[in-house]
């Protein structure tokens, strides 16, 4: 479809080649599709020559010589097997394509997944809903691209310059004609180019602005309805869709100027040719075979080019995924560090003027906040104010852009947070983020998972339940009542309370609650300010993230955060580093 | 159209046809409704047939000229060999050149055409679509997601249209160009005619059915293991930091593995039968080209036929399936879009009344900035008032979820009410039901006497409205945003209803007044300001009986509460006329003018209904 859809992102502006390297260099599916595919496509290229040669000699042979194709039997079966032979090739090559771009994509996938998750939350925070897409939707874009596009572009490879060599082997004189009108394949194409350039641009905004006003009138279609005036609007769908209809259909006169050139090149030099060829034979100048073969032939010669013409959409959008997936795999994730970790129970966390770049300044902005072991320290501060960021430098997950994250050890020794072996730093914490993340499995795997090894008894599992406020939940829906995936099957509240109980039987030293009771009403709120004050009591270091007040009460030391706020010059500045 | 749609479908037994019923319970096979809903969308498309005809000829004419160069083009050739005079070919010569240029022409007015008619079919849809929507009774508008229900009017109304592009329009020509092909071919020999057209059936069903089948198949992948795929795909992304801390990011890149590999075996059969599809066309094509050399031999060695007639038969099979090879893609679309169209028949519920171009009058979309447009509501010569009653009423979102049991209220004519209740007792779901845009779950409600279900939406909202505290500030000016309430409002009854909400500072304060653009590009308003606006559309609507949802939240104590008291006291008529009834819900107690009558909604689903207390000292502390 060559309208554009809304959401599709298309950058146009860039060239790029047709077959990313990379693709063919990392991806063995794509690899081996396109070396199975050239091959195939120098099976199709013979079995369409030897049609034409073996059909020009069967019409040959009974014009000239009154032989019944019937006498020659093996000139038939050849002609059969040929035929049957290009059928094969096209069935062979389209269920493999089919199972390189499943293959492709799955790999793909999975790369790009595990390499964003690693490369921490500022690559997250950096692409965020791009990458989603790209991870989900993007991908499924390379079928259509190893599926239909690069079998064309490798046959215009073979089958083409194939078809042209066997047509100057035979008649010179054509396959002059056909040499010359090729050219101008690629130069009109060229020219149109030129003449679109901005063009699908100006369609894509245009589209965005069809799409945000549609939106406005979705969204407020309620409204309408409660004030009984849910009946004019249409008439403004309509408007917005012609309007919108105008702008494709303008574009659209150029962009398909480029199939008109295709096809215009193509049956010119057909026509070229057959007028050429006729002449000659009115005066006896050629033989009728190769007339007639070449007649068969011409048309092969550009069926490929205008094949990859008519998927060039599949190809942007293909070649446009492959490469934005190839650059964020490009991103090198944060080293690992060497260090181990000190004993948490009694080291001290330190951040010292640490600033990370945000959108439009940094945030948090000149942080210094030290967790000494066995209190509990809030964080607090307006949202985005980069509470959690700085949650995240703490626990290495981002290296910071000014000042420094340091883990001081009981004998007073510092080491720098991004040089530690982080796992070494993880085995020691809880983390409990704002949408809880559990694993799955029943209610009581999923208790018993957080708690140390064997240390998991039913009293110890009660107890912290009932702490949690989950004793409500058990005595609803049994111990074994399972918990899916991101813990489907609860409500938020729930899940949240899950998760508080799973910190409590965790023997972690440190505990981080990013904004604990952001789920809860006020009555289970205080049951988390009452889990705040056990798990102090345990002797445990407790860091929240919150704005609300009452946690802050609970909280030995807090700390306030606030953001820097750039103007947008300095702010790409700062994106430049 | 409906011709091509079931010569694309010979893999159904059914002769059935039509069925006459147009509307289907949702719980109906999938085929079944599928089908239906497939013929219900591809007429909201509105598809002019003489657009259609102007783009399947177009189409027709692109694929014949390549088809009759490659005739003539053979027939020169071998006539030419017979060596005639040059000026007995001077015919072919020209005509051989100027369909060389023809087929490029007529393939850019096809793609024209049948583009331009598919976009407007497009637009048509989305309008009907809209329409559908706005005419749906009850919550079902509020319980389909936003996002769900763009991706309905994006993406799948678009697939309606790739239907006429890949299916219809390609069906269509392939039809005729079997005929045309048949019948030029008929009168060189019979025997390769009905070769060629033995060839030609089996390339147009094998081909398009193995094709329907792999898309099918993608299509159940996709809705059977696609999502899981998803969630889980997301689920990493999502949570990568918590897992990475807890350790457990491997284990479910495991998980995600897993997804994969069943997405990828659901997908997978789908590649056998789409490469037969793509392969069955070149297969075909032995039995035209065998049985045409065939019967060129007899007719030149017996029948006396000319050489550029064996030349024509020679050649002439390579060139005749460029038609039918859409097929497969057009079969395939079909499927997509049958699957699309069910969707959108979900999202705009069981067929309504036929829409038809809307009558109702109003002013034009100028400039694509007008919201709402008919007049015809709240004009000046005001109805009398009727009384809304609520009988044994109990309102909720379905039986299971009663949030008001069994009440019994009457809005005499005149009268001003106040709905107090703690949080989620269910204020907003009354007042909907009380307007009638939600269903009562059990009881009624009636207006002047008849219940609501009796009467035409039309005719209740001329008497009552409701403005929901959820109410969608458009993106556009501030007076395109009160024209929403009443199509005929002046700038000056804009002013007036901006001054007595309190706003009239804040519209001076706006750079281009009554005329700024509010919403994501323009000036975007805070929660008081957004409140009052709303507030002010129920003034210059003016409506006999209205239903507010918390008017004054968002508002500091001292304004809120002076325009709580406006809007409950039955003799002033600064905001609402006085007669006009009004239903108000509120938080502020305190703020209640003494002796309105006050239903207190109790968290149970019980109520009272009391007279609100004179009260003492507070009630002059605020100016």
């Amino acid at each position: 479809m060559d309208q554009a859809t809304p959401g599709t992102g298309r950058h146009s502006g860039e060239r790029r080649p047709p077959l990313d390297p990379r693709l063919l260099r990392e991806v063995a599916a794509a690899r081996r599709h396109v070396v199975r595919t050239t091959a195939l496509g120098l099976v199709q290229s013979g079995a369409v020559i030897a049609t034409a040669l073996l059909l020009a000699r069967l019409g040959a042979d009974l014009l000239v010589d009154r032989r019944s194709p019937l006498d020659s039997p093996a000139l038939l079966a050849a002609l059969v097997v040929a035929l049957g032979v290009r059928a094969l090739a096209v069935l062979v090559e389209q269920r493999t394509a089919h199972q390189a771009a499943t293959a492709a994509i799955a790999d793909l996938r999975s790369r790009l997944i595990g390499h964003a998750a690693r490369l921490g939350p500022r690559a997250g925070a950096g692409r965020g809903a791009d990458l989603t897409t790209l991870a989900t939707t993007g991908l499924e874009k390379l079928r259509p691209y190893l599926v239909g596009y690069v079998p064309q572009l490798l046959l215009s490879a073979t089958v083409t310059p194939l078809t042209l060599l066997t047509i100057l082997l035979l008649d010179p004189t054509s396959a002059g004609i056909a040499v010359i009108t090729l050219p101008l394949v690629p130069l009109f194409m060229i020219l149109i180019g030129r003449l679109t350039v901005g063009r699908s641009e100006a369609l894509l905004a245009d589209t965005r602005t069809l799409w945000s006003q549609m939106l406005d009138l979705v969204d407020g279609l309620p409204t309408l309805r409660a004030l009984g005036r849910e009946r004019g609007p249409e008439k403004m769908v309509r408007a917005l869709g012609d309007r919108h209809r105008r702008s494709t259909m303008g574009s659209l006169r150029y962009a398909f100027l480029s199939s008109m050139v295709l096809e215009l090149l193509g049956t010119l030099c057909v026509a070229l040719v057959a007028v050429a060829i006729g002449l000659r034979l009115v005066y006896g100048d050629m033989e009728l075979a190769p007339a007639l073969a070449v007649l068969v032939l011409i048309p092969e010669v550009y069926l490929p080019l205008r094949q990859v013409g008519a998927q060039f959409h599949a190809s942007t959008d293909g070649v446009a995924a492959v490469s934005a997936a190839f650059d964020v795999l490009g991103e090198s994730a944060p080293a690992d560090g060497t260090a181990a970790c000190p004993d948490l129970r009694t080291a001290t966390l330190r951040l010292d003027g640490v600033g990370v770049h945000s959108r439009d300044g940094l945030a948090p902005h000149d942080a210094d906040l030290v967790v000494r072991p066995g209190t509990v320290h809030a964080i607090a501060g307006a949202s985005g104010s980069g509470k959690t960021t700085a949650v995240q430098v703490m626990l290495g997950l981002l290296v910071p852009d000014e000042g420094s994250a340091r883990v001081v050890a009981a004998d007073g020794t510092a080491t720098a947070i991004q040089d530690l072996r982080r796992e070494s730093l993880w085995s020691q914490t809880m983390l409990l983020p704002q949408r809880p993340v559990l694993p799955t499995g029943s209610l009581r795997e999923v208790l018993a998972e957080a708690a140390p090894h064997g240390s998991a008894d039913q009293n110890r599992l009660d107890r912290a339940a009932r702490a949690a406020g989950l004793d409500r939940v058990i005595a609803a829906r049994g111990w074994d009542a399972p918990v899916g995936r991101g813990g489907s099957g609860l409500s938020l509240g729930e899940r949240q309370r899950l998760a508080l109980a799973r910190a409590l039987l965790a023997p972690a030293p440190l505990v981080v609650l990013d904004e604990p009771t952001a789920h809860l009403d006020g009555a289970t709120e205080d049951l988390v300010l009452d889990l705040v004050r056990t798990l102090r009591a345990e002797g445990r270091t407790v860091v929240l993230v919150a704005h609300r007040s009452r946690l802050l009460d609970v909280a030995d030391e807090v700390t306030q955060l606030s953001p820097m706020h750039v103007g947008p010059d300095e702010a790409a500045e700062g994106a430049v580093r | 159209m409906s011709a091509v749609l079931s010569s694309n479908e010979n893999n159904s037994s059914s002769g059935s046809g039509s069925s006459g019923s147009g509307s289907n319970a949702g719980t109906s096979s999938d085929a079944v409704s599928g089908r239906s809903s497939l013929r219900r969308m591809v007429e909201l498309l509105e598809i002019p047939r003489s657009r259609l005809l102007a783009a399947v000829l177009a189409a027709i004419a692109t694929l014949a000229s390549s088809f009759a160069l490659a005739a003539l083009a053979a027939w020169l050739v071998t006539t030419a060999w017979t060596m005639p005079n040059v000026l007995d070919l001077t015919v072919a010569v020209v005509g051989v050149r100027a369909l060389g240029i023809s087929r490029g022409v007529f393939r850019w007015l096809d793609r024209m055409l049948t583009h331009d008619v598919a976009l407007r079919g497009v637009v048509s849809l989305r309008t009907n679509l809209y329409s559908a929507l706005a005419r749906r009774r009850g919550d079902t508008l509020s319980r389909v997601r936003r996002g769900d229900l763009l991706a309905r009017l994006g993406d799948d109304a678009q697939e309606l249209g790739d239907l006429v592009i890949r299916a219809i329009v390609p069906g269509l020509v392939a039809v005729v160009m079997t005929v045309v092909v048949v019948l030029t071919i008929a009168p060189l020999s019979l025997p390769a005619a009905a070769c060629m057209l033995l060839a030609l059936v089996l390339a147009g069903v094998l081909a398009p059915l193995a094709a329907h089948r792999a898309a099918r198949l993608t299509e159940t992948a996709v809705v059977e293991t696609r999502s899981e795929l998803t969630a889980s795909g997301l689920g990493v992304l999502d949570d990568a930091t918590a897992l990475r801390v807890q350790g457990r990011l491997d284990e479910r890149m495991e998980e995600l593995a897993r997804a994969q590999s069943d997405h990828d075996a659901a997908i997978d059969r789908a590649a056998l039968p789409s490469a037969l599809a793509a392969a069955s066309i070149p297969a075909v094509m032995i039995l035209a080209v065998l049985g045409s050399v065939l019967a060129a031999g007899g007719a030149w060695l017996h029948g006396g036929a000319g050489a550029g007639a064996i030349g024509m038969l020679v050649l002439l099979p390579l060139s005749s399936f460029e038609a039918v090879t859409a097929l497969p893609a057009a079969a395939s679309q079909l499927a997509r879009t049958r699957a699309a169209a069910a969707r959108l028949e979900d999202a705009v519920g069981p067929d309504s009344p036929t829409p038809g171009p809307d009558t109702t009058g109003g002013t034009e979309a100028a400039d694509g900035t007008a919201v709402a447009a008919p007049g015809g509501a709240g004009s000046a010569g005001r109805p009398t008032t009727p009384r809304l009653s609520a009988h044994g009423l109990s309102a909720g979102y379905g039986r299971d979820a009663v949030r008001v049991h069994d009440l019994d209220l009457d809005l005499a004519p005149g009268e001003r009410i106040a709905v107090t209740g703690g949080s989620g007792t269910g204020k907003t779901t009354l007042v909907q039901t009380l307007a009638g845009l939600l269903e009562p779950v059990a009881g009624s409600v009636r207006l002047g006497g008849d219940d609501l279900r009796d009467l035409p939406e039309d005719a209740v909202r001329a008497q009552a409205i409701a403005l929901l505290e959820d109410a969608h500030v458009f993106a556009t000016t501030v007076h395109e945003n009160l024209r929403v309430a009443r199509g005929d409002v002046s700038a000056t009854q804009c002013a007036d209803a901006l001054r007595a909400v309190g706003l009239e500072d804040w519209v001076d304060s706006l750079p281009r007044g009554l005329d700024t653009m509010l919403g994501p590009d323009g000036t975007t308003i805070s929660g008081g300001e957004r409140r009052r606006l709303l507030l002010a559309r129920a003034v210059v609507r003016a409506a006999p009986i209205t239903l507010l949802d918390e008017p004054t939240e968002h508002l500091d104590a001292a304004r809120g509460d002076d325009l709580l008291r406006r809007l409950l006291d039955p003799a002033d008529g600064s905001l609402l006329p006085v007669g006009a009834s009004a239903l108000v819900v509120t938080h502020r107690v305190e703020a209640i003018p003494e002796g309105t009558t006050v239903l207190h909604i109790l968290p149970g689903g019980g109520h009272e209904l009391q007279r609100a207390e004179p009260r003492t000292a507070e009630h002059g502390s605020t100016p």
